[in-house]
């Protein structure tokens, strides 16, 4: 029974590649090779050759020398410039269009569109906001009704009105609309809606935001103190990742600080004069209006100190003359005729000052004169 | 009231000391018993500058028109022969006759500060109508004010220095008699009893305390 199982395995075993090497005569090879045709060539082609086995490498395998697949990883069996495919993806097409990057000529904003920044009057803007000028829509829409209701309230707790231009971050504004410029042109503008802090904010690149101040507000408040605001707000824009929470976290600052410059205004006495209704001829500032600016606050600062000093003064001189004419009395005393004085009598106080080293309190006489009194 | 001489306390009717016999009449066998004519500032001494005696005579005229019934008369002399100060100060109030002050304002209501410039020793003497309003000790704390100027020479100054403190004195005690005056009005005209003003103003004098029950 042993035999016959030995006998249904030999043909098993002459065909597998062990066999192929136990065999190792030609002729088994050749008819493998014949059997494979056409499609074994093309394969042999591109795969390096089978190995071919010895009688002794039989005689080993049955001693357990060789293991067969010992070395299946011992040596190259893969052609090194065969590639592999990448499997196709099915990606869904674009959602959105990518905005186109801006071209070098677009850079510059034109006069028409600054006309459509500047074209009308803060509280007669075509739009939604009075104090939002969004004209190349860079804001969505809720983010347009967010920042303009900000500003609405911003305007109905505040005196100082913040008037917000937004540009992309790489946007250039043309010369003739820098800031101070327009502030200094464009004054009518501005001339009914009060003290106006003007912004621009480009969207993306909050550490370009300018500012600028009417000059009402310019007069009292120093050049420095308006650059920390901006600063502030800035840094508080840079705190955000988002565009539109940088504008948020920026306008949130800048508001706050505009309330400790309000302050500031009311207390130099002119918040009613700022707030009233001023002539054109007031807002337009002359150029040289910026340096300017700083030490005619100093003087009008230096003309309220000097003026309440003079109150102050006038004051304590009027009290001190009050003083000086009160007029004190005392009630009538009945007349006494001590040691038969008309006038006076009693001792008094008398202190010698013979002895600067004595205080007064040692140097007081208070002892009976009977004996020093020469009574003739 | 003490007596000028013994210092010792004495009725305020007394003649005369009933401890030392002092009356009048021992300093007007002294210093004379006429009269004698001076003005307000006398600087018998001659230690003042003329621009010193100009803005003394300012004081001492505001100090007039701050008190309409009183005057404050200061004195610089060298008393050499007078061994008291004291009874010269006395002595002076009784028988000056200020030049400079209107006759409205009789020597009781007057304050004199005598300075014995060669003695090195300063006074202070009220009339009758002054002295129920400066004490014994107001007086001495003005006359201490000045003393580092009397120390020094400054006569001006040690002179300003005690017209200040008994003007701020004075006008406290003016203003708390006024005060008084009107509660006491007060308290009279609500019980209608001057016997039960009488009381309140008594307590008020002990502190205004009740004594309790204990």
């Amino acid at each position: 029974m042993r035999l016959g199982f030995c006998l249904c395995l030999l043909p098993l075993l002459v065909q597998s590649p062990l066999g192929g090497q136990s065999a190792g005569t030609s002729d088994t090879a050749e008819s493998d090779s014949g059997k494979t045709g056409a499609s074994g060539e093309k394969l042999s082609s591109r795969l390096p050759e089978l190995p071919a086995w010895s009688p002794s490498d039989y005689e080993g395998v049955k001693r357990g020398e060789i293991v067969a697949g010992e070395n299946f990883f011992g040596e190259v069996t893969v052609d090194p410039e065969a590639t592999i495919d990448p499997p196709g993806l099915d990606l869904p097409e674009d959602l959105e269009p990518l905005p186109e990057p801006l071209d070098e000529g677009d850079l510059v904003l034109s006069t028409d569109e600054m006309a459509a920044y500047f074209g009308s009057a803060i509280g007669h803007l075509q739009g939604e906001s009075a104090f939002l000028r969004d004209p190349q829509d860079l804001l969505s829409q809720q983010e347009f009704r967010d920042c303009a209701s900000f500003l609405n309230y911003h305007s109905d707790e505040s005196a100082i009105n913040i008037v917000l231009n937004l540009f992309d971050e790489r946007q250039e504004v043309a010369e003739g609309y820098k800031i101070e410029k327009v502030v200094q042109l464009h004054g009518d503008l501005f001339k009914d809606s009060g003290p106006v802090v003007l912004v621009y904010f480009y969207l993306g690149a909050p550490n370009r935001a300018q500012l600028m101040m009417s000059p009402e507000i310019r007069a009292v408040i120093p050049q420095d103190e308006q650059e920390r605001a901006l600063r502030a707000a800035i840094i508080e824009a840079f705190e955000k990742t988002d565009e539109a929470l940088q504008l948020d976290s920026f306008l949130g600052e800048l508001s706050t600080r505009l309330y400790w410059i309000e302050r500031e205004l009311e207390i130099a006495g002119l918040h009613e004069e700022v707030t009233g209704v001023q002539p054109v001829e007031a807002l337009l500032v002359p150029e040289r209006s910026f340096e300017g600016s700083s030490l005619r606050g100093s003087m009008r600062a230096g003309l309220f100190i000097l003026s309440a000093l003079v109150v102050l003064v006038v004051g304590i001189l009027a009290w001190r003359w009050k003083l000086r004419q009160r007029k004190y009395y005392f009630p009538e005393v009945d007349d006494e005729r001590v040691f038969g004085a008309p006038h006076a009598a009693g001792a008094g106080a008398v202190v010698s000052f013979a002895d600067p080293h004595l205080p007064p309190s040692r140097q007081r006489h208070q002892e009976a004169e009977v004996d020093r009194w020469v009574d003739s | 009231m003490k007596c000028p001489r013994c210092v010792q306390r004495v009725h305020s009717m007394a003649r005369e000391c009933p401890h030392c016999a002092f009356s009048i009449a021992n300093v007007d066998r002294i210093f004379g018993q006429d009269d004698v004519r001076l003005r307000t500032l006398t600087d018998a001494a001659g230690v003042l500058r003329r621009r010193e005696r100009i803005a003394l005579r300012g004081r001492l005229d505001q100090f007039q028109q701050n008190f309409p019934q009183l005057f404050f008369g200061i004195y610089f002399g060298s008393f050499r022969e007078t061994p008291s100060l004291r009874q010269f100060g006395f002595w002076l109030l009784n028988r000056g006759a200020f030049e400079d002050v209107e006759v409205s304002r009789p020597n009781a209501g007057g304050i004199l500060l005598s300075v014995d410039v060669g003695g090195k020793s300063a006074g202070l003497t009220s009339g009758y109508a002054v002295a129920p309003f400066l004490s014994q000790e107001a007086t001495f704390g003005a006359l201490s004010s000045a003393h580092p100027y009397f120390l020094e020479g400054q006569w001006l100054r040690a002179s300003e220095s005690v017209l200040g403190r008994i003007t701020r004195v004075l006008a406290r005690q003016s203003r708390r008699s006024e005060r008084d005056a009107k509660e006491l009005g007060a308290q009279h005209d609500h019980t209608g009893s001057s016997e039960v003003g009488l009381r309140g103003l008594r307590e008020r004098h002990r502190g205004g305390r009740t004594k309790s029950k204990a």
